[in-house]
């Protein structure tokens, strides 16, 4: 990452909540279609406007289901394209780095 | 000219010249130093293997918690699981997946390439688990008698490929 470069951070347990739910909003509260149309897309806009990396934090929550994870970040790239969303997105994971790593993994698999 | 010549008995006679005797001293010293890093490579690449075969135990270790915890609060009643247990849950499997990271940043460190392909097939069988496990947790209509044995089906295959791994371990070349 070029240092000079400049990023957006978000925490999904801070911005979004700490109980994150299932994959739909059909399904129930804070799911990752939710977090998807009312944060992560307009995150990603805003990043890509100014040309910055877009840093989301998955720690502090109480845990994902994969199906929230897929439908945040797989759903981002089933919109935006896995090569555009995985140049701007970075994931950070601490308490569970596979976490991350499934998420790029979701990303990688629209292509 | 030899620097010494030894007493000849019958028809055996030893000479030695100097050069001789700095071929024979280079030898032995050069033996010596590869022998000895042969040995200290073969004590560390043990380490190295007996490391990483103890953290696949961790791993096994914590598949049986997980296994236990879902065997002792989601299949007496069937029905919505408690917060409480949806934790416990999420906790032993998150456990678990950090151990299989470490092992996988063990065998990077060591540089264990051969065992990569039982490394990814751990790592699979893992998120098959995950899915298995979490994602009904969150919606929570709990598990039925299906899906528990399906979980189980799943522990299984991947108890096993962590056995797998662990005897590559212990016994792939680098």
């Amino acid at each position: 990452m070029d240092p000079a470069e400049e990023t957006i951070s978000h925490s999904i347990a801070q911005d979004f909540t700490r109980t994150p739910g299932p994959r739909f909003r059909s399904e129930g509260k804070f799911s990752g279609e939710e977090f998807r149309q009312e944060f992560l897309e307009k995150w990603f806009a805003e990043a890509r406007q100014q040309g910055a990396k877009l840093f989301i934090d998955l720690d502090g929550g109480y845990g994902y289901a994969p199906s929230f994870i897929e439908e945040a970040f797989g759903g981002l790239a089933r919109i935006h394209g896995s090569d555009a969303v995985l140049k701007t997105l970075l994931l950070k994971s601490d308490e569970e780095p596979y976490l991350a790593e499934r998420a790029r993994e979701y990303i990688r698999r629209c292509r | 000219m030899p620097i010494a010549e030894f007493t000849s008995w019958g028809w055996v006679e030893l000479k030695i010249s100097l050069g001789e005797l700095v071929i024979a001293v280079t030898t032995g010293l050069s033996a010596w130093w590869v022998s000895s890093i042969i040995q200290k490579r073969h004590a560390s690449d043990l380490a190295l293997r007996d490391l990483t075969a103890s953290l696949c135990g961790d791993s096994l270790d914590l598949l049986h918690s997980l296994s236990d915890a879902i065997d002792s609060e989601c299949s007496k009643a069937g029905g919505p699981v408690a917060d409480v247990v949806r934790q416990k849950i999420t906790r032993n499997f998150q456990r678990l997946s950090n151990s299989i990271h470490t092992i996988e940043i063990a065998i990077e460190e060591a540089k264990f390439s051969p065992v990569k392909t039982a490394l990814q097939t751990v790592k699979d069988e893992a998120e098959t688990l995950r899915a298995q496990v979490l994602d009904p947790l969150v919606t929570n209509p709990g598990f039925d008698a299906a899906q528990l044995r399906q979980i189980e089906g799943t522990m299984r295959g991947l108890r096993e490929s962590i056995i797998r791994l662990k005897f590559k371990v212990m016994t792939s070349g680098k």
